[in-house]
């Protein structure tokens, strides 16, 4: 990635998640972290908000996020996924 | 004291008459003698420990000479079905206890499909199995009258025949017209990690029951009446209807259980460094063994008696060019745990081997958590060189599936190094392998790690496998919301959801031992209701039916008034009861603890690169967890909780 691409992120949502959409979401919008993503699947994909309860992780560049996820920083190219997490069975 | 002259004693303290509408009897049954008397529990312990496993508890504590050893005849082998158990959704579960030949500590398994639900239906609430057949045997209840069965032309089956032969032998479909129990070769055989089946893969697994069950010569008990027609508790039909609603509008069901069940959980395991590979050497593997790469070979999902949720996922390999095509080709499972032992922890990444190794362990009733702990420890001594090639006499080399496939068989048979492998964690003990593999057996309390979640990051984790009474387990008390950001990230809701502060940093150690306290009170009143721990409110999601639902539910069904925070006591109570059991079994502080690498080997991979155990902060979480528990520094119920607990026990 170089500087003068443009903003990017590639993010996998999770099955229940996807509503009638595909499975990976291109963000074009410059956030600057996992919070301020959030505001964008929660503005652009319908029913994401009211479906993405606690069963669902973000993992950044493949490694789970398990506290602070607000904050965690996000940069052109990154790739996030929104997982099913639960960890009894 | 002999166990009949313990029985003689207990007795005159039992009730002749019901205690409450929907109670059973309990039934001690003398296999060597083929005598049979029954009881009731008295409505004072059932308050005090309600049914299934807290009254599993009570019975081996009255009934346990603890100067003999596992498997002699005197050792009852007990099972219990859960106060609630056929009556709500998704309660469908009961428990075995004994003393337990693989960790030399309590037994306490738990298992669901039909068994214990037709234990509820036919009003056999406990048996209390003891004396050693003079031939094989299978125990019969019909109309809750039960007779002694030569068992003779079943010995040396598995699962498949077994319960094909029965079936047929009996004029029945399980689940329709009977519920069964039994065990396989490797129970008959001896082999420390046999479960006893309690379905083609329900089992009642942890701590060797079916070496137990094998010692007595008790092949099968089979409990017939068809469920249709013994279904006569309706009164709390509305709130079952709530409770069902909540159970299928719940999340973690709708949209991971129901659909993939708990091999969803690979994943995440996998993407914080946490997936126990190669026994704990590294902690991460590969993605072909994520859930959804299972999606081509699960024709379905099943479940057990009732329940709405059927999360068992079925397995089909038919037309897989990469295994056999027989009768492993299709199967029950796997669960996670069986992913995961099967999977990174020796060294197997493809899908196809996994599904047929879990078909055949389910066909020689091996608990796939400790036979493939067993299996992990033996390829790292033989990585390490403690086991030669001439001692193995197989490839033992990680991810070998030929040869895994292999020792299976020859694990139920102890045949060859199957014998030493048999003998899971007490290889050592038994002479099998050198004093100095101790070092490398990923075990709490003489029995493996139940799960493949390796701890050395989330110390809530950690605590709960240290304190387990029945050893290194993660469904006694697993705090498994540790892993959702959401709710580490609000505090206010962490604090509700367990009465005081624990920290939001999952690594970190403070405060984990409230959350620990309140998830084995919640898990333990679960057993004795009969609820499925999946469906169990803080296992897996704050959302569940919990101690308000049982409270609930037992004065609706069982017209038994206990409120939420006297459940939470009954917790207390019974883990209070399994720590006295194991002290007279010669644990002590220092057997809650954790594995050696734990301590000394940091993670090496994943998000917390460099997390260990730090020994000091985990003495001080553990004593910590002593108070909260009125525990005593060495983790035995204070003078005055021992009091309490004596006056029901009695002894």
């Amino acid at each position: 990635m170089t500087s003068n691409e443009p903003f990017h992120l590639r993010v996998r949502l999770a099955e229940p998640l996807r509503g009638d959409g595909g499975e990976f979401v291109i963000v074009d919008t410059p956030v600057a972290n996992v919070g301020e993503l959030l505001s964008v699947l929660e503005r652009t994909l319908p029913d994401f908000s009211s479906n993405n309860d606690e069963l669902y992780n973000f993992a950044v560049n493949g490694e789970l996020i398990v506290h602070g996820e607000n904050a965690v920083a996000l940069r052109s190219g990154d790739e996030v996924e929104l997982l099913v997490a639960f960890a009894g069975g | 004291m002999s166990i009949r002259e313990r029985i003689a004693a207990l007795l005159p303290r039992l009730a002749e008459e019901q205690q409450f509408p929907t109670q059973g009897r309990t039934f001690f049954v003398d296999l060597e003698r083929e005598e049979v008397q029954s009881a009731c529990i008295p409505r004072g312990v059932v308050e005090r420990f309600l049914g299934g496993r807290g009254v599993n508890m009570f019975l081996l504590y009255n009934l346990l000479d603890s100067s003999l050893y596992p498997l002699h005849p005197d050792i009852p082998l007990i099972f219990g079905t859960g106060a609630l158990t056929s009556m709500v959704p998704s309660a469908s579960r009961g428990n075995c206890t004994s003393w337990s030949p693989e960790s030399g500590v309590l037994m306490d398994c738990n298992a669901g499909d039909y068994f214990p639900s037709f234990q509820k239906l036919n009003g056999i609430d406990h048996i209390v199995l003891y004396g050693k057949a003079k031939r094989w045997t299978l125990l019969r209840f019909k109309d809750a009258v039960p007779h002694f069965l030569d068992a003779s032309s079943y010995a040396g089956m598995n699962n498949i025949d077994l319960r094909e032969a029965i079936s047929a032998d009996f004029n029945g479909k399980e689940g329709r017209d009977f519920g069964l129990v039994a065990i396989t070769s490797a129970g008959e055989n001896g082999v420390l990690s046999a479960g006893i089946m309690a379905g083609p893969k329900a089992v009642y697994a942890r701590g060797g029951p079916g070496a137990k069950m094998g010692s007595l010569n008790l092949k099968a008990i089979l409990i017939e009446g068809r469920s249709a027609d013994l279904t006569p508790f309706r009164p709390h039909k509305g709130t079952n209807r709530d409770i069902a609603k909540k159970l299928l509008s719940t999340s973690v069901v709708k949209n991971a259980l129901k659909t993939r069940g708990t091999p969803f959980l690979y994943k995440p395991s996998r993407l914080l460094g946490a997936m126990g590979t190669k026994n704990n050497q590294e902690t991460t593997w590969t993605d072909k063994l994520d859930a959804e790469n299972i999606d081509p070979f699960r024709p379905g999902m099943d479940g057990c008696f009732a329940c709405p949720v059927n999360c068992r996922p079925l397995n089909d390999l038919s037309g897989c060019e990469h295994v056999p095509q027989d009768r492993y080709a299709k199967g029950d499972g796997p669960e996670y745990v069986t992913l995961g032992k099967f999977g990174p922890n020796i060294g197997i990444s493809e899908v196809p081997q996994v599904l047929r190794l879990n078909n055949i362990c389910n066909d020689l009733g091996l608990d796939t958590s400790s036979t493939g702990s067993a299996i992990a420890w033996a390829m790292e001594l033989y990585q390490r060189g403690m086991i030669s090639k001439e001692q193995a006499g197989i490839d033992l080399s990680w991810g070998n599936f030929e040869s895994v496939e292999k020792l299976l068989f020859m694990i139920a048979a102890r045949e060859g190094i199957g014998d030493a492998v048999a003998d899971s964690s007490r290889a050592v003990q038994n002479g099998k392998y050198p004093p100095e593999a101790l070092d490398y057996l990923m075990a709490v309390k003489g029995l493996t790690q139940s799960d493949p979640h390796d701890a050395r990051i989330l110390k809530a984790f950690a605590l709960g496998l240290a304190v387990a009474t029945r050893g290194m387990d993660h469904l006694r008390n697993r705090v498994t919301l540790e892993i959702n950001a959401k709710i580490n990230d609000d505090p206010a809701f962490k604090r509700e959801l367990y009465g005081g502060e624990v920290s939001a940093e999952p690594n970190s150690y403070l405060g984990k031992e409230i959350a620990v306290r309140v998830c084995e009170n919640t898990y333990a009143v679960g057993d004795s209701v009969g609820m499925c721990r999946f469906t169990t409110k803080l296992f897996n999601s704050p959302s569940l039916p919990g101690l308000e639902e049982f409270s609930a539910q037992l004065a609706n069904v069982c017209s038994i008034d206990l409120t939420p925070e006297e459940l939470n006591q009954i917790g207390l109570n019974i883990n209070g009861v399994e720590r006295l059991i194991n002290a007279s079994l010669g644990v002590t502080r220092n057997d809650d603890t954790l594995p050696r690498r734990w301590f000394e080997e940091p993670i090496e991979a994943g998000p917390y690169k460099g997390e260990k155990i730090d020994r000091g902060e985990f003495e001080a979480m553990l004593s910590r967890f002593y108070e909260l528990s009125d525990l005593d520094e060495q983790g035995l119920p204070k003078p005055f909780f021992r009091e309490q607990l004596l006056e029901v026990l009695g002894a």
